[in-house]
């Protein structure tokens, strides 16, 4: 694709572009810079798209670069509360707080918290803490990659902790 | 039922959730973290960008707060530079130590198996391995000779607009 013609694929794609990054961050600036990282990626791989409908193609790798940004945005949120609060950074995927295992009804606890979980962390955190599968086994049986499966676990740790320290 | 059905894909009310107008402020956590999920699954789902793309009706798409592509393309163009730059930088390097190692002889090691009286001289299958190994001493210097003939052509011959095409 020449510089004129890709130019005219931006001219061509950006409102749909924009229209998304913003529909995922809600916020103008940062989705314009979205929708630019966006079509500088979109051009890097050009060569390799071999599909003939460009927007879904180009809504997924605007999807993507919402993703990583709210990702970023969340991580740094989470550890600052935890600083504020002074509590352990849940960075591993251990098992849940000595407290709550060590205690009696702290499993069954566990499991029901487990149970009343919603999508996207329901069936991650089933597999993963009452069917002690792998990341890798979960993520080939619910056809999601490695890493979103990764992080979907650390979240749903989090408010597993979350939902067992109110029980408490 | 919220943004996720229970096979973990996005329901109609995720995508009128994305589909709401804009608001004057910014998402607070619990937004932001739905968001998040939403994006994720955005991220590696054909089936759900197929019907978020439907869902995207032309007539309700914005407008970016400015074109884009003018911001693309100079960038595009710094990136090409900036590699460019690298492209030299390594050929030069490569270029500097090829050099020295030229002048330093190291092109003109003779690989030749020196011959020695050998003590299992009857057995064939030593005579096979030492025929090999001569031919790969013949082998290795012909190509450091190459090699060494073929640097000044080589390092003649770096373009150094190759690959500014954009
Ligand atoms: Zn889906």
């Amino acid at each position: 694709m020449t510089e004129h013609e890709f130019e005219q694929f931006m001219k061509q794609y950006e409102k749909l572009v924009f229209t998304v990054c913003y529909q995922l961050v809600r916020d103008y600036h940062e989705a314009q810079n979205l929708t630019q990282e966006t079509f500088l990626s979109a051009y890097q791989h050009l060569d390799g798209y071999k599909g003939d409908n460009y927007k879904p193609w180009l809504i997924r790798i605007a999807s993507n670069k919402a993703k990583d940004y709210l990702k970023s945005a969340y991580v740094r949120r989470v550890q600052y509360t935890l600083e504020e609060e002074n509590a352990p950074e849940p960075v591993s995927l251990a098992p849940l707080p000595a407290a709550l295992t060590e205690a009696k009804e702290g499993e069954q606890l566990a499991r029901e918290a487990i149970e009343q979980l919603g999508e996207p962390y329901h069936q991650v955190c089933t597999l993963y803490f009452l069917g002690e599968r792998s990341v890798e086994e979960i993520a080939k049986e619910l056809d999601r990659p490695k890493k979103t499966v990764q992080t979907q676990l650390y979240r749903g740790k989090i408010l597993l902790q979350q939902r067992l320290r109110e029980e408490l | 039922m919220g943004y996720f059905n229970q096979d973990g894909h996005l329901t109609d009310q995720a995508f009128e959730m994305l589909a709401q107008p804009p608001a004057k402020e910014l998402p607070g956590p619990q937004q932001e973290l739905e968001l998040l999920e939403v994006s994720e699954h955005l991220a590696y789902c054909d089936s759900c960008v197929e019907r978020y793309t439907s869902f995207l009706e032309p007539q309700d798409l914005m407008e970016p707060l400015e074109a884009v592509s003018p911001a693309v393309l100079q960038e595009l163009r710094r990136k090409n530079v900036r590699v460019l730059f690298r492209q030299i930088g390594s050929m030069a390097v490569a270029a500097c130590l090829a050099l020295t190692f030229w002048f330093a002889g190291a092109f003109s090691v003779d690989f030749t198996v020196v011959e020695r009286p050998d003590p299992m001289q009857g057995n064939r299958l030593v005579q096979i391995l030492q025929q090999g190994s001569q031919e790969f001493a013949g082998a290795a210097n012909r190509f450091a000779s190459q090699f060494s003939s073929g640097l000044q052509s080589f390092v003649g011959s770096i373009d150094l607009f190759e690959g500014v095409s954009f």
